[in-house]
């Protein structure tokens, strides 16, 4: 922000008053007193623009008060420019003078909760495409700028891709003060401090980070706010392009960002310590830091009983390590182990490969990559005809493909748990899909040893990511209990006593001394 | 960097999916499972093998097991396994072997060679049963028909570990050999199958033990003795005690149901003479009982104890007795109890062993306890 300010100056001093006619010549003066050179100026900077609206007004009572109120016809709400602006104008009997007749107008006559003043031409004519309405004065300096906007936007709907049973239905929108609001009701506390930048210079997104002042660590909150600053981009359509610039590790497949579209979530976050990063235009809100045992955590965690929330999270784990491992484990038994296969077992799958005609590798990539294929249909494709592609995938693909001896039965069972566990977690789902297709590779050439060998690889990997100076493995490699309360399992909430460490600054208590109270 | 990484993670790749028939990367509809071998020789010498091979028939959407059976020949035991691929166009594959089946012949003249084998290639497990043939051939056992399931060596290897409710017969695997071997003081004992005709099918049934000395057959014991001789080496987990009691005149069979038994053999060296202790104790319950008598408290229970320990101390005497004065090899595990437990006398004694063994005196001690008589507190009452 500052950087762009000081551009502006720097540009501004260069271009002088006269003749901006582009948008970006624009950016580089300041009106003048005259009406007319000034509405000429705004007309040459919106030319081309049908929506760009110049209404022309005078008092009724003093016809020396000449004004003209420009603005977008589809940002704004027409009453209020009607009502709050052109009536008290065109009606009001106490204008007197030409000296301070825009503070009088600011003060007295304008009805508007925000009105502002400027005299630079980018500001005016930012505020006029953020949906402002911007009032030029005959004979003033400066001209006002009037909160005319009007949001017109998704209502707040549950999110499709986190639902609930017990939590909160709310879902974030598209506007960012809606999400701001949604926050803001669940934390009603000076505490919560929302700071507003822009970001991207066509699309100029409004891009909020959110945090508690007295729990956040300072750190992680200056190291955050250099790397949004140092975006240098044309537009920011979707958080996730701010999540790929802030990124720890550009290469790695596992996120060192979070992202979320519920309010209960962000502000569950924000009460640990960590911090929020709004954008305009998405419904998808970016938690920093990120750790790795966050994939498995689910906001119902902390809604329902802890014994059944541990359950569902250990399943959560367990899905993870199987949608991993399982096309390679099995892989490796057949092709390399097979005296590690109970023989009851051993004789029923070499049945059912009896005839196939393609090795178990072949047959196993072939097959997870039909299932990828099919995964990606249903995401994309309109919901309507997802009925095709349940028979075509169910049936063709699976008993069909089995039956014509295209492929073993075994192979099918195994490709599915590995499918259907992946859709358990869908936010690890990318980084799922590589390790599966690398860890298969390295069973195929090396059986368990290559299995092995990639899973250290891996977990190399991960003990070395970082997520804002935080170790991406945090608490999962604790051995302190005091660090498993919200790991594996989830412990009760009046358990759960203390912050994060390293994420929030100082590990204050939640509560004190559990159901006791004080 | 990164994009070197990816194009040489990506280059090794796209092999595997070509490359797959390499090293040790078999496909398991492409191999021989093995379920069981047995081990003859022929008349000039060579080895004859039979291996049992599993043959899979996917009919649809049924799987029918069935077993085939190989003949093959070689100057030697792992000449005679690779010998199969001249007829056989897959390669066998030993991982899964339950059973060996070894005739007497080659028995006699030693199953080093065959124990090297399993031991040393990487596919045999060495948890594969060994026993002896009763018959002339080991083959004729493996061509036997099998009860249960189609594959006969999984059929042993079943009998085998559901004897321990019978405890009439032992079960060795092949590092139980092994180990025997090369223990001092024991001397290794494997099971005998022989065939019997049940209900028109020529089958198979377990009937006695076989004593090996050094890695050679010696002689062969019934199963009846060699219930005994599981009660002397403490691997006795069921079973029954068939006795005798006299009630007047009157003669009634008592089954006696083993519940649990525990045996200790303890060397005992005092005066400059050594002789063992051997104590044996059984929990059993009544079984089946023949009369009428009420078995009710503690003092009908022990007389019923009473007589089964008199059995049973007569029987393993007989047993002790008997191995003693015929042969000279310590099948009980003897010689092994002195070195544990008295060292010292054992480095003195050991060349003399076999000869020692063949009088030492072995004092029995039993005792057996009636726990309770099952659901009946009296007996079935017959009226006049």
């Amino acid at each position: 922000m500052v950087i762009i300010l000081t551009f502006w100056n720097r540009r501004k001093s260069i271009a002088g008053r006269n003749g901006p006619t582009s948008p970006e010549q624009a950016d580089a003066g300041i009106i003048g007193t005259s009406l007319g050179e000034n509405i000429e100026l705004f007309k040459n900077i919106f030319c081309d623009e049908d929506t760009f609206a110049i209404r022309n007004i005078e008092n009724q009572h003093n016809r020396h008060i000449k004004c003209c109120v420009l603005f977008m016809e589809e940002m704004i709400d027409i009453s209020t420019v009607n009502e709050n602006i052109i009536r008290p104008i065109t009606q009001n009997s106490s204008l007197k003078s030409l000296s301070d007749t825009l503070l009088q107008m600011e003060n007295k006559v304008i009805t508007s909760s925000q009105v502002k003043k400027s005299s630079e031409v980018s500001t005016l004519m930012h505020s006029i495409l953020m949906g402002d309405t911007v009032l030029l004065l005959e004979g003033a300096p400066q001209a006002l700028i009037i909160s005319t906007l009007e949001v017109k936007g998704r209502a707040v709907e549950e999110p499709e891709g986190e639902k609930t049973i017990r939590g909160p239905r709310e879902g974030f929108t598209e506007g960012l003060m809606v999400n701001l609001s949604l926050i803001r009701r669940r934390l009603e506390t000076p505490d919560l401090k929302s700071r507003l930048l822009t970001i991207g210079e066509k699309t100029r997104t409004k891009v909020c980070i959110c945090y508690m002042d007295s729990l956040v660590n300072k750190e992680i909150l200056r190291e955050l706010e250099r790397r949004i600053k140092r975006i240098n981009i044309d537009g920011v359509i979707a958080s996730g392009y701010i999540e790929e610039f802030i990124d720890d590790e550009a290469y790695s497949p596992f996120k060192t960002v979070g992202s979320t579209e519920r309010p209960d979530v962000v502000a569950g976050k924000l009460l640990e310590g960590r911090i929020a990063v709004l954008v305009d235009g998405t419904p998808v809100v970016l938690t920093v830091p990120f750790l790795f045992l966050e994939y498995f955590q689910a906001s119902e965690d902390y809604y329902i009983n802890f014994y059944f929330s541990s359950i569902s999270r250990i399943l959560r784990i367990i899905g993870f390590i199987l949608t991993v491992t399982v096309p390679a484990i099995y892989v490796a038994l057949m092709t390399f182990h097979q005296e590690m296969i109970p023989t009851p077992l051993l004789i029923s799958i070499s049945a059912a490969r009896q005839g196939v005609p393609f090795p178990t590798i072949v047959e196993t990539m072939v097959l997870l990559f039909i299932f990828e294929i099919l995964r990606e249909t249903g995401t994309r494709m309109p919901t309507n005809i997802g009925q095709a592609l349940s028979i075509v995938g169910a049936l063709v693909l699976g008993q069909a493909s089995v039956e014509a001896k295209l492929v073993s039965a075994p192979i099918v069972i195994v490709v599915a748990i590995s499918g259907i566990t992946s859709l358990m977690i869908p936010k690890i789902l990318g980084a799922a899909i590589i390790m599966r297709v690398m860890l298969l590779i390295l069973a195929s050439y090396m059986g368990f040893y290559g299995l092995i060998f990639g899973i250290t690889g891996v977990l190399l990997h991960l003990c070395e990511l970082r997520s804002f100076g935080v170790p991406y493995l945090l608490y999962l490699t604790s051995m302190n209990p005091g660090d498993l309360k919200d790991v594996i399992i989830r412990a009760p909430l009046w358990y759960m006593d203390s912050r994060p460490k390293l994420i929030s600054a100082g590990n204050k208590l939640r509560h004190a001394m559990g159901r006791k109270g004080k | 960097m990164i994009k070197r990484v990816l194009c040489t993670i990506l280059i090794c790749s796209i092999p595997a999916l070509f490359t797959t028939g390499c090293w040790n990367y078999r496909e398991i509809n492409q191999m021989s499972i093995v379920s069981g071998a047995a081990v003859d020789k022929t008349q000039d010498g060579k080895y004859k093998l039979t291996v049992e091979i599993i043959d899979l028939k996917s009919g649809g959407k049924d799987v029918v097991i069935h077993s085939k059976k190989l003949e093959s020949y070689g100057d030697s035991f792992f000449d005679a396994v690779r010998n199969t691929i001249k007829f056989n166009s897959q390669k066998l594959y030993w991982g899964h072997v339950e059973t060996i089946v070894i005739s007497q012949k080659v028995a006699r003249e030693g199953i080093l060679q065959i124990l090297d084998f399993l031991a040393r290639d990487a596919e045999p497990r060495l948890s594969i049963d060994i026993l002896i043939s009763k018959e002339d051939t080991a083959a004729q056992i493996l061509n036997s028909q099998s009860i249960t399931t189609e594959v006969r060596a999984f059929e042993v290897n079943e009998m085998l570990d559901v004897e321990k409710a019978l405890s009439k017969s032992v079960k060795t695997e092949v590092y139980q050999f092994i180990n025997a071997l090369g223990d001092e003081g024991v001397s290794a004992v494997v099971p005998v199958i022989g065939l019997k005709k049940n209900s028109g099918i020529e089958t198979s049934q377990l009937s006695g033990t076989a004593v090996f000395k050094k890695d050679k057959l010696a002689y062969m014991f019934n199963e009846e003795d060699t219930k005994y001789y599981l009660f002397i080496i403490n691997k006795v987990y069921g079973g029954l005690l068939v006795l005798q009691e006299k009630q007047g005149k009157n003669i009634s069979d008592i089954t006696l149901e083993i519940e649990k038994s525990k045996t200790e053999i303890k060397p005992v060296y005092s005066n400059g003479k050594l002789h063992f202790e051997l104590t044996i104790r059984t929990k059993t319950n009544l079984g089946e009982v023949d009369n009428n008598a009420k078995y009710k408290n503690n003092l009908e229970f022990e007389k019923v104890a009473n007589e089964a320990e008199k059995m049973l101390k007569k029987e393993v005497e007989r047993v002790i007795r008997a191995v003693q004065l015929e042969y000279d090899i310590d099948i009980f595990g003897f010689g092994k109890s002195v070195k544990e437990d008295i060292p010292d006398l054992w480095k003195k004694i050991q060349p003399q062993w076999a000869d020692i063994f063949k009088d030492v005196p072995v004092k029995v001690d039993v005792d057996v306890k009636v726990n309770h008589s099952g659901l009946l507190s009296k007996s079935i009452m017959m009226g006049d």
